[in-house]
């Protein structure tokens, strides 16, 4: 980058064009004079003439201000021709020719002296210009080291010397230099404020520039490769951070205002420069660092147990500060800070009591701050032995903050001093603790859902192994009693077909009775181990295709006794097409058969009873609707509950067990369809069951 | 072949059922032979070589499944007629006895017209 290459620009008064201002003078300047000569002869009087000679001073202004020196000597030769004219000219003339002379010599002073006085302002004010810009580029430029240099080429050029060095404050007194353009002189070698005269030391301590001498020291004229060097200080606030030194190849006895100025100007701005520039690398370095933490970090594991998650928040501190070990130390149940994760040391865990007041460890996660021990080597409060043991030189206890509480410290260790490598390691931490708080917490967090869900998991298999030996005591329950029930049915057909011999017309109706109950408690026994099954899953839906039509009607006439028992009229409302469906005919005939029996069961004698089934591409509806007992609002909600009879149902006395309905669900539900009821008391019930012509699980548990 | 001549088998672990079918089929001129567990019925069926086997599942010793299965694997019994008799009729009973070849599955209690029609059935089909 060549911040100079830009020489200082042309005076916005001064364009370069055929008629500029200063060309214009220039011609102007005999044309005023032989104006003024027209006028005199005309016989204008001696006042006015003085005055047409003022009037000639005016176009020789104008160039010593704006013009070439060129320019001003065309004007000065064309105000002196007029001055030369005008002296032949006149016969009244007052002025002598030696007058005329002699004006015309302090016109020329005059311009010549504007001219310089101009120039010198102009160079000023460019040399302003460019320091500003440069300091301005540079300070914005960050990376210190590259700044400091360019400051230093920068001033040598503007000031035409071959040398320039930068000097700041070294960390143990005395200045370093920082950087060096031209010089023998290297950047950072350190000078000693005893190597320098103490007339040069008094300069730096009061902000006075001064030459440099041979008995400088390393900053003698000689050692930086020159034959006269200037040291300038760098002041801030009145006091010196820094110095400047300019050196040239040939003697000086003193320096020019020009240079003065520039280095002036030089030393004002370069503390601000640096500084800014510092400031820049920081902000720069600590958003890198950040930057690092973050990732860091964010490789730390989510899933795994809470002491991988700490030891990986470990692995991930050594790796971004560059430490020799990093210990994770936290409060446990017995009121001390344990360490829960180490890495890059083999010490055994150590525990140490929250009230110890005289560790850095129990301060530092007590008081929130970071404690820093410079040279653990000759600390107090630190083992000698762990610090042989381990060989870490210097240590940072950083606390670990989780939401406003310490959830623990970090103990991290260097081998080398601190100082070394600047804070910026402890910077580091400082920033990774906030992450290591987000991942221990998330770690703990996750190590706790994970226990909970196994919790789950045990309790969810105890349940299903429960729910087993349920199914598995219901199906030997109903193995056992009907095997009695088998004998008992299966004598009695013996007994009531005659076969062993006649009866007399009592001991028959007896022996009826007895088949009728044994028969009822057959049909209980069968709809529980339907319902378990249906429950458990383990009853198979079948589904074949079917036509649902021909399936009503068939179960439909099945029940036709019954209804001409009660003497209900039934209306038959069937689509005149066959309606296909894949269900399983038998389970969906115990559907029917139920709901429809429930219809004829709960309607008083000649009741009317309606059948209707309506069908999409998509599902078929059918209706059972009938002008019963209907079934009180509060009851229609737990209709489909076992062992559930309406209120009404009881009273009555109507014979029932309360699990029809709740197989019609079972099978409707696995069938993938659902069931309604809409009923009014006194007044009557209407069962829909809507089932898929093409079931969603077709198979059922198969 | 004479359906009314046939020999069957009939395997019950419970004596008064056992005495119910048997009951039945010699009324319906059946020569009627009884195990009361498997391994009986096992080796009444490879002497006897019954035209049929009515079997229950569950028995001591061997299950009916466990006697089919073997019957089954048996070349002098392979094509014997079984049909399966039980008071557990859950649908995987069913299949499992199906699978094992049976072929036919009363459940219990069963009525003297099916169980009676059932092995008509069967016998005429050989």
């Amino acid at each position: 980058m060549r911040l100079l290459a830009a020489d200082p620009r042309p005076s916005p008064w001064a364009p370069t064009g055929p008629w500029s201002p200063t060309r214009l003078g220039a011609v102007l300047a005999p044309v005023v004079a032989l104006v003024g000569v027209l006028a005199i002869r005309a016989g204008a009087g001696g006042g006015d003439r003085l005055r047409y000679e003022l009037l000639l001073l005016l176009p020789i202004l104008w160039m010593a201000m704006f013009g070439t020196r060129g320019e001003l000597m065309v004007g000065l030769a064309g105000v002196t021709g007029g001055l030369v004219l005008l002296a032949f000219s006149s016969p009244e003339a007052r002025h002598s020719w030696g007058e005329e002379a002699i004006f015309a010599v302090v016109a020329a002073v005059v311009g010549l002296t504007t001219q310089g006085l101009m120039r010198q302002a102009r160079q000023h004010a460019a040399d302003v210009s460019t320091v500003t810009r440069v300091i301005r580029e540079l300070s914005t430029m960050g990376a210190g080291d590259q700044t400091r240099l360019e400051l230093c080429r920068a001033l040598a050029e503007l000031l035409g010397a071959p040398t320039a060095l930068m000097l700041e404050p070294a960390d143990r007194g005395g200045l370093r230099v920082t950087a060096a353009h031209g010089a023998m002189l290297d950047a950072g070698v350190e000078v000693h404020l005893d190597e320098l005269r103490a007339e040069a030391r008094a300069g730096l301590a009061e902000c006075r520039l001064g030459f440099l001498e041979e008995s400088d020291g390393p900053l003698a004229p000689s050692r930086l490769g020159v034959l006269s060097a200037v040291l300038a200080p760098v002041a801030q606030d009145g006091a010196a951070v820094g110095a400047l030194v300019v050196g040239w190849r040939r003697p000086l006895a003193r320096l020019s205002g020009r240079q003065l100025q520039v280095i002036e100007l030089f030393t004002a701005e370069t503390a601000r420069a640096i500084e800014r520039s510092d400031l820049l690398d920081q902000v720069r370095t600590h958003a890198h660092d950040l930057e690092a933490v973050v990732e860091a970090a964010r490789r730390v594991p989510r899933t795994g147990d809470a002491h991988t998650a700490r030891t990986a928040v470990c692995e991930a501190l050594l790796e971004v500060s560059g430490a020799m070990f990093a210990v994770l130390m936290e409060p446990d149940a017995g009121g001390c800070l344990t360490t829960t994760a180490a890495v890059g040391v083999s010490v055994a865990p150590s525990r140490v009591p929250l009230d110890d007041e005289a560790s850095a460890t129990v301060r530092a996660f007590h008081s929130l701050e970071p404690i820093y021990v410079h040279d653990l080597r000759d600390h107090p409060n630190v083992s000698r032995r762990v610090v042989e043991a381990t060989g870490a030189v210097s240590a940072l206890w950083q606390p670990v903050v989780g939401d406003g509480a310490p959830i623990g410290v970090l103990v991290v260790a260097w081998d080398r001093l601190r100082s070394e490598f600047s804070d910026r390691a402890a910077a580091v931490v400082g920033l990774f603790a906030a992450e290591a708080a987000v991942a221990i917490e998330r770690a703990d967090l996750m190590a706790r859902m994970e226990g909970l869900n196994r919790m789950l998991a045990v309790q969810v298999e105890a349940l299903r192994v429960s729910d087993q030996l349920k199914t598995d005591f219901v199906s030997s329950v109903s193995h056992e009693l009907r095997t009695p029930l088998a004998s008992i049915l299966g004598y009695l057909d013996v007994l009531l077909e005659g076969e062993v011999g006649e009866f007399t017309p009592e001991q028959e109706e007896f022996l009826q009775i007895v088949d009728t109950n044994a028969r009822r408690q057959l049909t209980l026994i069968n709809d529980l181990l339907t319902l378990s099954g249906l429950e458990s899953g383990k009853t198979t839906i079948r589904a074949v295709p079917v036509d649902m039509r021909e399936l009503v009607e068939l179960y439909v006439q099945d029940q036709r006794p019954a209804l001409s028992a009660k003497e209900h009229t039934l209306e038959l409302d069937l689509p005149d097409a066959k309606v296909p469906a894949m269900l399983d005919p038998e389970r969906i005939g115990q559907v029917i058969t139920n709901v429809l029996s429930n219809a004829i069961k709960f309607t008083p004698e000649q009741g009317e009873i309606g059948v209707s089934l309506e069908a999409t591409p998509e599902e078929l509806r059918l209706t059972v609707r009938d002008s019963g007992i209907g079934i009180a609002p509060e009851d229609a909600d737990r209709l489909f509950e076992r062992f559930f009879r309406a209120r009404n149902a009881s009273d009555m006395a109507i014979p029932g067990t309360g699990l029809g309905l709740a197989i019609c669900k079972g099978i409707v539900d696995a069938h993938g369809g659902s069931m309604a009821v809409q009923s009014e008391l006194e007044l009557g019930t209407a069962v829909t069951v809507t089932l898929p012509t093409t079931p969603h699980n077709p198979g059922g548990d198969t | 072949m004479d359906t009314t001549t046939a020999k069957v088998l009939v395997a019950d672990d419970e004596p008064h059922l056992l005495r119910l079918v048997k009951f039945r089929l010699e009324r319906e001129g059946y020569e009627v032979l009884t195990a009361s567990d498997g391994e009986a019925a096992l080796k009444v069926a490879r002497e006897e070589q019954p035209d049929l086997c009515v079997l229950d599942v569950m028995m001591p010793k061997r299950s009916g499944f466990d006697v089919l299965r073997e019957l089954r694997a048996d070349d002098s019994c392979a094509t014997m007629k079984v049909i399966m008799l039980t008071a557990r009729a859950q649908d995987r009973d069913v299949d499992v006895g199906f699978s094992l070849g049976a072929d036919d599955y009363i459940t219990k209690p069963f009525s003297p017209q099916e169980l009676r029609v059932r092995i008509g059935a069967h016998l005429s089909k050989r």
